[in-house]
C-alpha cells in the first residue's frame, strides 16, 4: 500500500511540475509580446525630413466613392521619399566605424509605409488610391533609390492580395511592366 | 521492487522537467561587459533575443534560411550564438565612455585579417593583434571567432526597431566566420590598398565588405559584398522571411523585415544577385578554421 502511496505521489509531482512549466512558460512567452509591443510603442514621432525630398501627393482620387462612406483625404495618403544623397551621407557614417544597419532615412519611410498598408488592408478604396501612388514610386527612375522602389512595388503587389477583386487585374499589369532590374529585387523579396 | 520504481519515476519525472525548465529558457548565453554597458542595455539585448526567439516563420519560408541551419527562429539563435560570445562597447575615438552614436554595432573579427598578415605571413615579431576592453581585462581579436561585438549607440536609440536591431545581429555574427585562412597573395591586397580590397579568397575570411561598384549610390564605399553568403547576404536572407514568411509578425515588424531586405540586397554585386536568383544556390560554408574561445590577458 505504502509503495503504490508513493509512487502515486511521484506521479502527482511530476504533472505538478509539468502543469507549472506549462503555465511559467506560457506566461513567459506573453510577457515577451507584450515587451515587444510596448518597445514598438516608445517609438518616438518620426522626425521632419529636409524640404529637399520628393512627397509624393497623389492627384485628387479616381477612386468612386460609394454611398456612407468617408471620402479619402489626399493627404493621408502622402508619403515621402527618402532622399538618395541623404541615405548615402547616413551609410558613409556608419560604415566609417564598420557599422551596419538600417540607414534612419530608410527606417522612417518603412514605418510610414506600414501605416499606409494596414490602412490599406482595411479599405479597398484606400487601398486602391494608395495603388496609384505607389506604382508612380516603384516607376521613378530619375533620383530614387532602387531599395525604394521595390519596397514601393513589393507593397502595391501586396495590395492586390488584399483586394483581389478591386486590385488584382491593376497589380497584374503592372508586375508585367516592371523593368529588369527592378522586377530582379521585387522577385529577390519574394514576390 | 515497486519501491525503486516509484523512485525511478521520480527521478524521471524531474529530470524531464528540468529539460522543460532548459527549454523555455531563450536567454543568449553570451558575457557582457557589465562595466561599460548598463543593465538596461543588457535587458534590451536579451529582450531583442527572446523576441527573435518567438518569431514564428511558416511553410513559405525560402531555401536560403539553410545559413542558419534550419528554417525556425530557433535555428537562428543557434547561429548566433555560436558567433557572438562578447558583448562590449563601439566607443567614440575621442571619447571611451560613450557609445558611437552612428552605429548599430560592430564585430571586431574583421581585425584578424592585418594581424593575420602581419605575423603569420609577414613575420612580423612586433604584430600583435587588437585588443578590446571587456569589464576589467582585455580581450584579444586572435580569430574572427572571438565572437566580439561593440554596441553602438544607433542600437540604444529608442527609434530604432527591434527588426533593425536583431537584424544587426545576424549581419555581425556573419564576420565572425573564416572558413579557410588567406594566402598572402591573398592578403596582399591590403597592403597595396588602402581600402582595404581583398581577394576573393581573402574575403571569405570574416567576409569583409568590399567597396561598392560604380554606379552604385554608395559607389566606392566599403559596404557591399561580392562573395556568396556574407554579411549582407545573411541579413538579406533574415529580413526578406520576417517580411514574406513570419506568421507572427505585426505589418510593421514586416515593413522594417522589408525595408532591411531591400537594403541588404541592394548591397550584393550583380554577380552575387544572379546567384541569389537560382532556386537551389550552392550550400554555404558555415565552419571556421578555429573556434576556439577567445584569449583574455
Amino acid at each position: 500500500m505504502r509503495r503504490s502511496q508513493s509512487m502515486l505521489v511521484a506521479i502527482f509531482i511530476g504533472v505538478v511540475i509539468w502543469f507549472g512549466l506549462s503555465r511559467w512558460e506560457a506566461q513567459t512567452k506573453k510577457n515577451l509580446r507584450a515587451q515587444q509591443t510596448a518597445d514598438l510603442q516608445s517609438d518616438v514621432p518620426l522626425s521632419v525630413l529636409p524640404a529637399s525630398k520628393i512627397t509624393l501627393r497623389l492627384p485628387s482620387s479616381p477612386v468612386k466613392k460609394e454611398k456612407n462612406q468617408t471620402p479619402i483625404n489626399p493627404q493621408d495618403l502622402e508619403f515621402t521619399l527618402p532622399d538618395p544623397e541623404t541615405y548615402r551621407e547616413q551609410v558613409i557614417i556608419s560604415e566609417k566605424h564598420e557599422g551596419a544597419g538600417l540607414p534612419p532615412v530608410l527606417r522612417e519611410f518603412s514605418q510610414r509605409m506600414a501605416a499606409l498598408m494596414e490602412k490599406a488592408a482595411q479599405s479597398p478604396e484606400f487601398a486602391s488610391a494608395l495603388f496609384n501612388g505607389l506604382q508612380e514610386c516603384a516607376e521613378r527612375t530619375e533620383n530614387t533609390l532602387i531599395q525604394v522602389r521595390t519596397i514601393c512595388a513589393v507593397n502595391a503587389l501586396r495590395l492586390g492580395e488584399f483586394h483581389p477583386s478591386e486590385i488584382s487585374e491593376k497589380a497584374n499589369a503592372f508586375r508585367g511592366s516592371l523593368a529588369p532590374e527592378l522586377k530582379q529585387s521585387v522577385e529577390a523579396m519574394g514576390y | 521492487m515497486k519501491k525503486q520504481l516509484g523512485f525511478a519515476f521520480l527521478l524521471s519525472s524531474l529530470l524531464m522537467s528540468l529539460s522543460a525548465l532548459a527549454d523555455t529558457q531563450p536567454a543568449p548565453s553570451i558575457m557582457y561587459d557589465t562595466v561599460r554597458i548598463p543593465v538596461a542595455i543588457q535587458n534590451m539585448i536579451s529582450a531583442d533575443f527572446n523576441a527573435l526567439n518567438a518569431l514564428q516563420f511558416g511553410p513559405n519560408v525560402d531555401n536560403l534560411f539553410r545559413l542558419y541551419y534550419g528554417s525556425s527562429s530557433q535555428d537562428i539563435v543557434r547561429y548566433l550564438l555560436e558567433r557572438v560570445h562578447y558583448v562590449g562597447v563601439d566607443a567614440m575615438d575621442n571619447d571611451p565612455t560613450k557609445l558611437d552614436p552612428t552605429t548599430y554595432a560592430a564585430n571586431y573579427g574583421a581585425s584578424f585579417l592585418d594581424y593575420y598578415y602581419q605575423s603569420a605571413l609577414m613575420r612580423n615579431p612586433h604584430a600583435r593583434p587588437v585588443t578590446v576592453p571587456f569589464n576589467n581585462t582585455q580581450i584579444m581579436i586572435t580569430h574572427p571567432r572571438v565572437g566580439f561585438v561593440g554596441i553602438g549607440g544607433a542600437y540604444v536609440n529608442p527609434k530604432t526597431t527591434q527588426i533593425d536591431r536583431i537584424d544587426t545581429w545576424v549581419h555581425e555574427a556573419r564576420h565572425s566566420d573564416c572558413p579557410s585562412l588567406p594566402n598572402a597573395t591573398d592578403m596582399s591586397f591590403i597592403v597595396h590598398d588602402q581600402d582595404g580590397r581583398v581577394s576573393v579568397a581573402g574575403q571569405v575570411c570574416s567576409y569583409a565588405h568590399v567597396p561598392c561598384p560604380k554606379g552604385h549610390p554608395l559607389a566606392g564605399e566599403l559596404a557591399c559584398d561580392v562573395v556568396p553568403w556574407g554579411a549582407y547576404s545573411a541579413g538579406y536572407i533574415f529580413a526578406k522571411n520576417v517580411f514574406k514568411a513570419c506568421t507572427n509578425c505585426t505589418e510593421e515588424q514586416k515593413q522594417a523585415g522589408l525595408a532591411s531586405a531591400t537594403d541588404d540586397y541592394s548591397r550584393l554585386f550583380p554577380i552575387l544577385r544572379q546567384f541569389y536568383s537560382n532556386p537551389n544556390p550552392a550550400a554555404p560554408n558555415m565552419t571556421s578554421f578555429d573556434a576556439r574561445p577567445a584569449t583574455r590577458r
